[in-house]
């Protein structure tokens, strides 16, 4: 009896350790690319084409970043205009679609309605979402064409609100859900109006779900490129994606300067993402799972 | 001059209605829902079912060189379903939909059956797996374009220093496509992860109790309890990769812009270049109607298809 209990015990610590080492290959898979892509940016042109290669840059150089007249952080540098347009296109998409969203969220999440029976509505909603954008690119480009609004932050924020509508409207319905009905109903037994007791008692509980959902948005904002290469076309007004890609025909051979680039464009997500850890499952899955 | 005054007073009661009627919209509490929604509702109206309508008329309109519309025509399907391009790609989109779906889901629920457990440390590999999805898949593309690169990339650097032979990644077909799917599996197996994760989070636990008491062996519970019960969710993670990957485009464009020959040329990099290229407005967009057909009915039939068995399951 002893002996079955000590060999269990010894089996199943094989197990746990053939976990660990499977799941560190698997982070070593993972976060290789990643890393490599970094050092890659910091190590001097003959290194980085000497025959050996390097796991660590032997002569760590800042060059690619701050030369004086290529360097992607100098003033003036493309790169600091692609990051400038890609900010402002992904806050401002960021900020209407969570505006109008979650209003659209709280209905759908709060009231009974003819037209959203057996969640009719909400799933009309998510089909839009689902749609491959790419059908639509043609039409989208002849349209902005036609209303002048190629290469401009119009364009892309028009697009972008109609990508992300849908995405916040799931998020955050899955997030008002959560909050109990009593709370705003007492408030309104009070005497608040409906609208008071939103912004008084659900807004506030919800904000951790809107912060989550906003940083969702701006990461899918952040990384679109097929839109905004179709839409942009002049350097000034590139968004990072495109930005970047014209970067790799430009310099083929400079991959300081183009994962310099990359590294930089990487960092405000990697750092976001962390944020949002525990909201994950409801972003990246559109709420479809309960998380 | 009497039915002038006649039609004014008809006026101001019409006005007086209309008055009257907006009032209630407005502080009719049964309404305040549809307003809340409304703002949504036309956005997506507008941005999504006009634009979809617009692409039906482009699919139709015939495109004279200068991309100018130039009269009605139905030879834009008839040009996109017998030109062997188009079918080369489909053959393309569809092999390597396939494919990488096949792997990702298998790999992503290995992957989540091994962090299901729920402690701190579980947490944060968590997070490091799922980093790849949340990278630009434009990044990404320059990321392997580095480590594929032929002369001085780190993959054929490691097979030499193992004695392999290096190979020639981007440049030879078969590799290219194998590549591109590399790609794709490392980025978005997290995907599937994360949604059978979600899954597996949310089972009942009694079924599991049940089967250690009656002592079940580790893969009998995988088999006869953990897949049939994921099963929802897994056909969840089924369909989204799938839409996903059958209209994937970024990594063809930074790592092999469809070649090399057109060995990697998925339809919406054929139509990418047909639209930009060569302003074949009405090619392009019949060309991706055919794309959102095979989708809808790809997607479409493997829900018909799973769910219907476990209706007969049921009965």
């Amino acid at each position: 009896m002893e002996n079955a209990k000590t060999g269990m015990k010894a089996k199943r610590m094989r197990e746990e350790i053939i976990r660990y080492t499977v799941l560190f290959i698997i982070c070593l898979i993972v976060l290789f690319p990643i890393y490599w892509m970094v050092i890659t940016s910091f190590k001097t042109q003959g290194e980085l084409f000497h025959s050996t290669q390097t796991f660590f840059p032997q002569q760590f150089t800042l060059q690619y970043y701050l030369d004086p007249v290529d360097g992607v952080l100098t003033a003036g540098s493309p790169f600091l205009g692609f990051f400038f347009n890609s900010m402002i296109v992904a806050s401002a998409s960021t900020v209407i679609c969570l505006v109008v969203g979650s209003l659209a969220a709280y209905s759908l999440a709060r009231f009974e309605m003819r037209i959203n029976k057996n969640d009719r509505l909400s799933f009309a909603i998510l089909t839009a979402r689902m749609l491959p954008p790419i059908v639509v690119i043609v039409p989208m480009y002849l349209i902005m064409q036609q209303l002048g609004l190629l290469n401009t932050y119009w364009a892309m924020l028009i697009v972008y609100t109609g990508f992300n509508l849908p995405f916040v409207v799931w998020m955050m319905k899955a997030f008002f859900q959560e909050i109990p009905k009593d709370l705003e109903e007492s408030a309104m037994v009070d005497g608040d109006s409906r609208m008071k007791a939103f912004y008084k008692i659900v807004l506030p509980l919800v904000a951790p779900g809107l912060v989550a959902t906003s940083i969702f948005t701006i990461i899918l904002t952040w990384n679109e490129f097929l839109f905004a290469m179709f839409l942009l076309n002049s350097a000034d007004m590139m968004t990072l994606p495109p930005g970047i890609a014209t970067f790799i025909t430009q310099y083929e051979t400079n991959w300081g300067s183009l994962t310099a680039a990359a590294t930089l464009a990487v960092v405000p997500v990697v750092i976001f993402s962390f944020i949002v850890q525990k909201h994950l499952v409801k972003g990246m899955t559109l709420g479809a799972v309960k998380g | 001059m009497e039915q002038r005054q006649e039609t004014v007073e008809v006026e101001k009661q019409k006005n007086w209605t209309n008055k009257h009627r907006k009032k209630t919209l407005f502080s009719n509490k049964h309404l305040l829902p549809y307003w809340l929604i409304l703002p949504t509702l036309l956005i997506l109206a507008v941005l999504t079912i006009f634009p979809l309508g617009y692409s039906i008329y482009v699919s139709f309109q015939d495109f004279n060189t200068y991309g100018q519309p130039d009269g009605f025509t139905g030879s834009n399907y008839a040009e996109v379903v017998t030109s062997m391009t188009f079918w080369n790609s489909m053959g393309v989109t569809l092999l390597y939909t396939f494919g990488v779906v096949a792997f990702e889901m298998i790999l992503g629920l290995f992957m989540a059956l091994m962090v299901s457990k729920d402690t701190k440390v579980m947490g944060y590999l968590r997070w490091v797996l799922i980093i790849p999805m949340m990278l630009s898949p434009l990044v990404v593309g320059i990321i392997f374009r580095l480590m594929l690169n032929a002369d001085m990339g780190i993959i054929n650097y490691m097979l030499q220093s193992i004695g392999l032979p290096a190979v020639n990644w981007l440049g030879t077909s078969g590799t290219a496509f194998l590549s591109i799917m590399m790609v794709d599996i490392w980025q978005w197996t997290p995907m599937c992860f994360l949604i059978i994760l979600a899954g597996l989070q949310s089972l009942p636990q009694d079924p599991y109790e049940a089967a250690r008491l009656d002592g079940a062996s580790r893969l009998q519970i995988l088999k006869d309890i953990t897949l049939p019960l994921l099963k929802p969710i897994i056909i969840v993670a089924l369909v989204i990769r799938t839409m996903d990957a059958l209209r994937m485009f970024d990594q063809v464009f930074v790592l092999t812009q469809g070649g090399p020959g057109r060995a990697t040329e998925v339809i919406s990099f054929l139509m990418y270049r047909a639209a930009l290229r060569f302003s074949d407005y009405g090619y392009a967009t019949a060309g991706l109607f055919i794309l959102l057909l095979v989708t809808i009915v790809l997607s479409y039939g493997m829900i018909k298809l799973l769910t219907r068995n476990e209706k007969a399951g049921e009965s």
